[in-house]
């Protein structure tokens, strides 16, 4: 166990650092001035050579990667071009929101991918696995601004955008996410009003995710069935609930432990589309406007912090595959 | 059995469900029965997060309001005109040689920290938009000197004649006057650049009391503003990157103002809701359609002057903007400079594309709004019909900067490029020479005529108006008959709002923007 | 190393034994494959049956309500819908397909050296695998897109990048897994040459996996090129992409919806129909 830890940790250095000179590579290459953009039309040519210099622009490309990972290692990403702050305040101030919502939408999508994948395994369940299949079929900007008409503008029973109602303060806690801050202070109106906030652009987030889940672990339960210690099980007299949940689940995980972990990308992306609807104020809604705005060192931020959160959340995954399926111990 | 499984999953889905049900139950009755407590607050929302609230380094569109409602400037525009009128100075002297400026400077004024205002204010604050040296800092790039004979009365005398000089105190991004005692507490090492960049503290009638990027920026009454007191006492500026998002919220009474990028097909739609009103004002936004003149195919005049009449200008602008904009009668947007002074009358002609004409780019900037893309694919048609070969790009603000800073990017850089802009203040010059003098701000494409530059030069040489207007009229014509850049439309400023709001104020050089200080809800 | 395949599959009965218990497959995933089935014939024949031309305009108009005329009416270029959005499907479609062909081809070749040969060279190979696992796709597009021009080439170039690691994990789980079977030692002990034992008993054994999540991509591939699509980044206007399509119907949203809404469904009714071609697919080699 220590070893496959170790291993994951050495691993994990390399990816960052392949991943870093990867990105630094693309935005070399996107042709663009934004340090013209940023001191704006009337400056002068000196002023534009100032600034240029300032940022270390004019520095040959190398020197310019190297500077960046010096400065990458102390924790200490350049300044957005945008904010004008350093990438790592901005990003300390946008992650906690994408952090609360995919947090919540993977909650709900394993209970969802739970509940489908042992209802399904039996055959049955057809009516809510179609409702889930429409759902993970929806074009997510589609669905988020169908559900937003329903129940935000139609129904008036859930809040339009950003985390929290304009009158309640956030408690400042040391998380920066509401809910877990809110449980910390006692402060239980803004648990249960972020609760509240984080609900439907959770749900839109964790559809697709939830149907991956639901298939993989129906087929890894199938299998399973099949084996014969399931048949022993049986044999002995247990009642099938008993069988299927205490002997099929649990070696049944493995499969979608690795499709949950493989699904972290695609809902780390689904972020991007999902917080601009809701005006989520988390990381996706920060690339969209680094992007808009070509600020590349928030750009590199960001898929730097995106990259590390997913591949540190696979080398969680892998540890959690040994824990609950023993026999990979051996492999 | 199966059922047995089934109902304990089911058990744990309901109770999921029973949760948050009861949290948006609890939260319902205190959001939706009363209807949202916009009572005293105004509800705004912004597209995407402004760069900074700091007014010697902000220099876009988006943000003005919140710039225009904690700071105030010496002089200010009067609400749809282009006249100045006082406002921290109550009058103001320029020397017969166009060298010293001197204001005469409103007393009873405090900042929002009580500090009072007086003339080592202005200095203070003047100064450090030299020393920030930024995008807004060429306003006062001739300034050589500054006094302070009494407290109440600030002179500038300036290297050489800047005939925009009173048109830059009054523009958006012209000097704003900060509170000294914020500017020496929290100097630093940058001109407190740091605490500007969360802050505010100036003279206007609301203080920016929370900037919290990506989420919102609150804006309380100045509860000692020297002027008529604000009506709302909060304006909520929320980040909602959403257009349709935006709209849901507006007819719900979440917001009270959408302040630009409505898309203007659906204004028939927000003209049938009986609790919305559209306003529109004039500005001075133009639609712009640039020739990179640089390389084949459009360093040939002919070809240019072939691709404007196959454009049908006319047809085109009504096809798109309806009501809510017209064919630009000059390359000076009406109010700027006398519209007869530089006429334009594009002929329309139906020229097809010259045999083996290559390929051509076609850029532009995108808008929530829709227009830019809907412009371009119709620009588009239009040319392909008469043969070319027209291929479109979308781009960002950024990488249109970036066309001209060499010969090799410009060589590069697309052949057509439509963009809408608004010149810094309501002044000829900060419009001519950034968007088609030789290496100017705006100029994109990097358009070069040496007649042009030396008919600028004399425009701002010139103290006499008359002189100076006749200069610059004649470096429009030039570029007009030169096909340098294509005037498609002066566009108005679009808002559509809560049918109750009153006092609605806008001044046409500060676009996107409303004047919070006197709007009211009846 | 705990990398297991994503999907646990039965042992390799004779296809025909696979196949021919139809119960295995039910009627909606049937009609899923013949829905597929069908869209896959008509991507090949749009240019026959659309109405008109998707990129120029009709003489009805801008924002033609549909009716017998313009079954789907027409947009804001005053283009026929209809004709654009088959035009969008065929484009959707073989883009899919496509980036589906490279995922299998590299990652599976990839992954085959990596589960057969094992020791430094898998975990070289697998750790490069998970290093363009960890690379965020959009962002990668983004920037491919910025730095060589919107095309759907470049797209496909930037989605193929991100897409092939997961076949290459799939098909190295599926080798390892049968490589430690008896019936490969006894290949060996028989001398078998190692390329016709990588690809005559190694490979083959991988094969349903890579279908069957081949199968169940293509409903994601759909939704992840019309979401490219959407923020500006497939093939330049004026080329009918139902993403770019629905993005240019927003702005008329809840005036002239079917602008936005016609493309949007049919996003919707094609990944719809390969989710559910895609379960049937692995109902048919899964069912024992």
């Amino acid at each position: 166990m220590l070893k496959l830890i170790l291993t994951r940790l050495a691993a994990l250095a390399v990816i960052l650092l392949a991943l870093s000179a990867i990105v630094f590579a693309l935005e070399a290459l996107i042709p663009a001035d934004p340090v013209r953009a940023m001191v704006g039309a009337s400056a002068t040519k000196e002023a534009v050579a100032a600034k240029r210099h300032e940022l270390g622009f004019d520095q040959p490309l190398p020197v310019q990667y190297v500077r960046f990972l010096g400065r990458a290692l102390g924790g200490n990403l350049s300044q957005s071009l945008h904010t004008r702050r350093p990438v790592m305040t901005d990003l300390r101030a946008f992650l906690p929101a994408t952090l609360e919502l995919a947090g919540a939408a993977a909650i709900i999508a394993a209970v969802l991918g739970g509940f489908l994948g042992i209802v399904t395994a039996r055959g049955k369940g057809t009516a809510p696995r179609l409702l889930m299949l429409a759902g993970a079929s929806a074009p997510p900007f589609l669905l988020a601004l169908a559900l937003l008409m329903l129940f935000y503008a139609k129904w008036h029973v859930l809040p339009s955008s950003g985390r929290l109602s304009a009158n309640l303060t956030p408690p400042g806690g040391p998380t920066g996410l509401l809910v877990v801050d809110g449980l910390l202070h006692g402060r239980f109106d803004v648990v249960s009003d972020a609760l509240w906030h984080v609900a439907l652009p959770a749900f839109c987030l964790a559809l697709g995710p939830a149907v991956a889940l639901g298939r993989t672990l129906r087929s890894s339960l199938q299998s399973v069935l099949t084996q014969d210690h399931i048949r022993t099980a049986r044999a002995k007299g247990l009642k099938e609930r008993t069988v299927l949940l205490r002997h099929a689940l649990r070696s049944s995980l493995n499969a979608p432990l690795t499709m949950g972990g493989l699904q972290v990308g695609l809902l780390l992306a689904g972020v991007v589309v999902i917080e601009s609807v809701f005006a989520w104020p988390g990381v996706g809604l920060y690339t969209v406007q680094s992007i808009s705005s070509t600020d590349f060192p928030a750009v590199a931020g960001v898929t730097l912090i995106l990259g590390a959160l997913y591949v540190v959340i696979n080398a969680l995954v892998d540890v959690a595959q040994v824990i609950a399926d023993p026999r990979l111990r051996a492999a | 059995m199966k059922t047995g499984s089934l109902r304990r999953v089911f058990s744990l889905v309901a109770v999921v469900a029973l949760l948050l049900s009861a949290c948006s139950k609890k939260s319902t009755t205190s959001a939706a029965s009363s209807p949202p407590d916009t009572n005293g607050t105004l509800n705004l929302a912004y597209l995407a997060d402004m760069s900074v609230p700091d007014p010697d380094v902000f220099y876009d569109i988006e943000g003005n309001t919140v710039i225009l409602s904690a700071y105030e400037g010496l002089v200010d525009y009067k609400p749809d005109t282009v006249t100045i009128e006082p406002k921290l100075a109550t009058s103001w002297d320029i020397a017969p040689d166009g060298l010293t400026y001197t204001f005469h400077l409103r007393s009873g004024v405090t900042f929002q920290d009580g500090t009072p205002f007086n003339a080592a204010a202005v200095k203070a604050s003047f100064q450090r938009r030299i020393s920030v040296n930024s995008a807004p800092a060429y306003m006062l790039a001739q300034v050589a000197d500054m006094q302070t004979p009494d407290p109440m009365t600030f002179v500038v005398k300036l290297r050489s004649v800047v005939t925009p000089f009173m048109d830059y105190m009054a523009s958006s991004w012209g000097p704003k006057i900060m509170s000294p005692k914020a500017l020496t507490d929290n100097a630093g090492s940058d001109f407190a650049q740091t605490w500007a960049k969360t802050n505010a503290d100036g003279t206007g009638p609301f203080k920016l009391t929370a900037f919290n990027r990506g989420q919102n920026y609150t804006l309380t009454r100045n509860d000692s503003y020297w002027g008529p007191k604000p009506n709302f006492a909060t304006v909520n500026i929320r980040i909602i990157p959403d257009m349709n998002s935006q709209i849901l919220q507006l007819k719900s009474g979440g917001l009270d103002v959408i302040l630009h990028s409505f898309p203007i097909a659906e204004l028939p739609t927000a003209k049938a809701d009986p609790n919305l009103a559209i306003k529109d004002f004039s500005s001075y936004l133009q639609s712009l359609l640039y020739f990179n003149t640089s390389k084949a195919p459009f360093n040939d005049l002919a070809l240019r002057k072939a691709v404007a009449g196959d454009i049908d200008r006319d047809t085109l602008v009504n096809q798109i903007y309806g009501t809510y904009a017209h064919p630009a009668g000059s390359p000076y947007a009406p109010g700027i400079l006398g519209q007869s002074l530089a006429p334009i009358a594009y002929p329309t002609s139906t020229v097809k594309a010259p045999a083996g004409a290559p390929a051509i780019t076609f850029a532009y900037t995108s808008d929530e709004s829709g227009i830019q893309s809907r412009l371009a694919g119709l620009i588009q048609q239009k040319l392909q019909g008469q043969g070319f070969q027209v291929t479109l790009k979308e781009v960002t603000n950024p990488q249109v900067y970036g066309y001209a800073s060499t010969p090799q990017t410009l060589a590069q850089a697309p052949d057509i490029l439509l963009m809408t802009n608004t010149p810094d203040a309501a002044h000829p010059d900060t419009w001519a020479r950034i968007l088609w003098g030789t290496g100017g701000g705006l100029n994109f494409l990097g358009y070069t005529n040496p007649q042009v530059d030396t008919l600028l030069n004399q425009g701002a040489a010139s103290t006499d108006k008359a002189a100076s207007d006749q200069a610059y009229g004649k470096a429009g014509r030039l570029l007009v008959v030169d096909y340098g850049i294509l005037f498609l439309a002066d566009t108005r400023d679009v808002m559509v709002m809560r049918k109750n709001l009153t006092n609605v104020e806008h001044v046409p050089n500060y676009p996107w923007a409303l004047r919070l200080g006197t709007l009211a809800r009846s | 190393m705990g990398v297991a395949e994503p999907i646990a599959f039965g042992g390799s009965l004779p296809l025909r034994r696979r196949l021919l218990p139809r119960l295995g497959v039910g009627r909606l995933e049937t009609a899923g494959l013949a829905a597929l089935a069908l869209t896959t014939i008509g991507a090949l024949v749009v240019p026959l049956i659309a109405p008109h031309a998707p990129t120029l305009p009709v003489a009805a108009g801008p924002l033609v309500k549909p009716s017998a005329a313009h079954l789907l009416g027409t947009d804001d270029l005053s283009r026929d819908i209809a004709s654009r959005v088959l035009y969008g499907i065929r484009s959707s479609w073989f883009s899919a397909i496509a980036v589906i062909a490279s995922g299998v081809l590299i990652g599976g070749l990839i992954g085959l050296v990596a589960g057969f040969r094992g020791g430094w060279l898998d975990t070289v190979l697998m750790r490069t695998t998970d290093l363009f696992l960890a690379l965020p796709g959009p962002i990668l597009a983004i920037a491919i897109v910025a730095s060589l021009g919107p095309s759907l080439a470049h797209t496909l170039l930037a989605v193929g990048i991100v897409w092939w690691p997961w076949y290459a994990r799939i098909v190295r789980g599926e080798v390892r897994a049968v490589m430690v079977r008896p019936h490969i030692d006894a290949a060996r002990l028989a001398k078998i040459g190692r390329m016709r034992l990588a690809f005559r008993h190694a490979l083959p054994g991988a094969l349903p996996a890579v279908l069957v999540t081949a199968s169940l991509d293509v409903g994601n591939l759909v939704l992840t090129l019309a979401g490219l699509a959407f923020i500006g980044l497939g093939a330049p206007p004026p080329a009918p992409e139902l993403g770019s399509m629905v993005a240019q119907g927003l702005p008329y949203f809840f005036g002239q919806p079917w602008v936005c809404l016609a493309p949007a469904v049919a996003i919707f009714v094609l990944a719809f129909a390969a989710n559910l071609a895609g379960d049937g697919i692995r109902d048919l080699l899964h069912h024992t």
